[in-house]
């Protein structure tokens, strides 16, 4: 092994010198630590030995230069202080340094042996997790590469998907993507207010039978999507349409009706699930869309509609249905919206 | 103090002469090299006269710091070819450097030149007999 040495005393040099070439090692020694410095520049060293004191740059000082040399290079050092009793109070010092080991004066040639082995066993393991690193990082890559690769191949397959199910959709999200049995909380933009209508009539026109609960007149949403196969009820008025046109008082209380209280409200709610929960009861496979919940959060409480939530999504999972329920952004506080989008199979737009 | 009549090419010091030097302590720390031990020998006679020098200067100049490193110094060098002697009043000496206190410095500075004086006669001496081949012969 090729290894640096520094001490400033010549015999003392000398010796170390010798015993190391008897130990079988390549040997360039210096006067001092610059001196040393100077010579690990020329060529980086696997092992240096430096005496404590030394003039111009002592052992501690060029062991943080050395240190700071070394700190973009894939070769360690291994650096041993070579000291004397005294300045055993500052081995800490010399291993906040970068120093690795330490070996007494005078030197014992044993003892010499017993360090460089130690340092040779260390730099070995270096060079093997150098190597290990060098190999995870070709796989990483690999592997990058690879998920590059299947992440083009599945928007390939999804945009093929798209345009086999329907082609004129234009939608981000494929139909089958979107399961039964799961509340669906479907972020409709400006630009697109109507996301969700389109992704509930996906499934209606596939002859899936569908219930919408809306703020809006139901007769205007029937002929704005031109609605079959589907119940309407309309939120603010307590009535339901059936797939015949013909309305429906409800058992709810209309929630502009003149005198409802907020427990009036909280009722309601109760209403609307079991109205959600009877459909789903009755059909096999179905969609439901739940158009207004802003307006939920804002005439009843927020805590009594999250409830009502919760309590659905337990419907929803144990029948063969699945909820929209459209989400306009900024309509509803940003916690509650946090709270929703984890809970519920959150459906965002593309950025 | 040994003498050139004494026994034995291998022992040619006393008990007493190696507490000052120890030939054969210093023959091992060289890994059994008569060579090498002979060229260290060469060298720590040079190196404790310039550093005798240097610490008579630096403690006339009232160089604490120089004291204590060219005290330090020669301790290393000592401590190598075994001159315990040397070694010990070299270590107090770079104490006396270390505490910027140099009230005790001239009557060390005269111990220790008596104390290189008698072992560089030693070394001397076995230098002589190494170069003239009869060490470690039987």
């Amino acid at each position: 092994m090729r290894v640096l040495i520094a001490d400033d005393t010549k015999m003392e040099r000398w010796l170390l010198e010798k015993l190391l070439m008897n130990l079988g090692h390549e040997v360039v020694a210096a006067a001092n630590g610059e001196e040393a410095l100077e010579r690990f520049k020329t060529r980086a060293f696997p092992m240096v030995m430096l005496d404590w004191m030394m003039p111009k740059m002592d052992g501690i000082e060029t062991c943080k230069k050395l240190r700071e040399l070394g700190a973009n290079s894939e070769e360690y050092c291994y650096i041993v202080m070579v000291t004397s009793k005294s300045e055993k109070e500052n081995y800490m010092e010399a291993l906040q340094a970068g120093a690795d080991d330490f070996i007494h004066k005078p030197i014992d040639k044993l003892d010499l042996a017993v360090r460089i082995k130690t340092g040779e066993r260390i730099l070995d393991f270096n060079q093997r997790l150098a190597e290990k690193n060098k190999d995870l990082e070709q796989l990483q890559n690999e592997l990058l590469s690879h998920n590059v690769k299947l992440m083009k191949q599945v928007n390939e397959l999804k945009t093929k998907v798209c345009q086999d199910v329907s082609p004129e959709a234009s939608l981000e999200t494929p139909y089958d993507a979107l399961s039964f049995g799961e509340i669906h909380l479907i972020e409709c933009p400006e630009q697109d207010k109507e996301r969700a209508f389109k992704m509930f009539l996906e499934d209606v026109t596939h002859n899936v039978p569908g219930l919408v609960i809306t703020r809006q007149n139901p007769e205007k949403v029937k002929e704005k999507f031109n609605l079959v196969n589907t119940e309407v009820v309309w939120l603010t008025k307590g009535l339901s349409s059936n797939k015949d046109g013909a309305y429906i008082p409800l058992n709810i209380l209309a929630v502009e009706d003149e005198g409802s209280t907020k427990e009036d409200y909280s009722k309601n709610l109760a209403v609307i699930l079991e109205i959600i929960k009877e459909f789903l009861s009755k059909q096999d496979k179905c969609v439901v869309m739940l158009d207004g919940l802003e307006y939920l959060f804002t005439r009843f409480s927020p805590q009594h509609t999250m409830e009502m939530l919760y309590d659905m999504s337990d419907v929803v999972k144990k029948s063969k249905g699945k909820v929209f329920i459209a989400f306009y952004p900024d309509t509803v506080e940003q916690t509650t919206a946090s709270i929703l989008k984890k809970e519920m199979n959150w459906v965002p737009t593309k950025k | 103090m040994s003498t050139d009549k004494e026994t034995g090419a291998d022992r040619q010091m006393s008990d007493g002469d190696a507490r000052v030097f120890d030939a054969d302590e210093a023959l091992s720390r060289a890994d059994g090299d008569r060579e090498l031990l002979s060229e260290l020998m060469e060298m720590y006679l040079v190196q404790t006269k310039m550093d005798i020098a240097e610490i008579e200067a630096a403690i006339s100049r009232k160089d604490t710091k120089r004291l204590e490193f060219v005290a330090h110094s020669l301790k290393g060098a000592s401590a190598t070819l075994a001159a315990e002697l040397v070694r010990v009043q070299a270590y107090r000496m770079e104490k006396i450097g270390a505490s910027g206190n140099l009230t005790e410095a001239p009557t060390l500075l005269r111990q220790l030149k008596e104390s290189i004086n008698i072992t560089n006669e030693l070394v001397s001496k076995a230098l002589a007999r190494s170069r003239s081949g009869t060490e470690g012969r039987p």
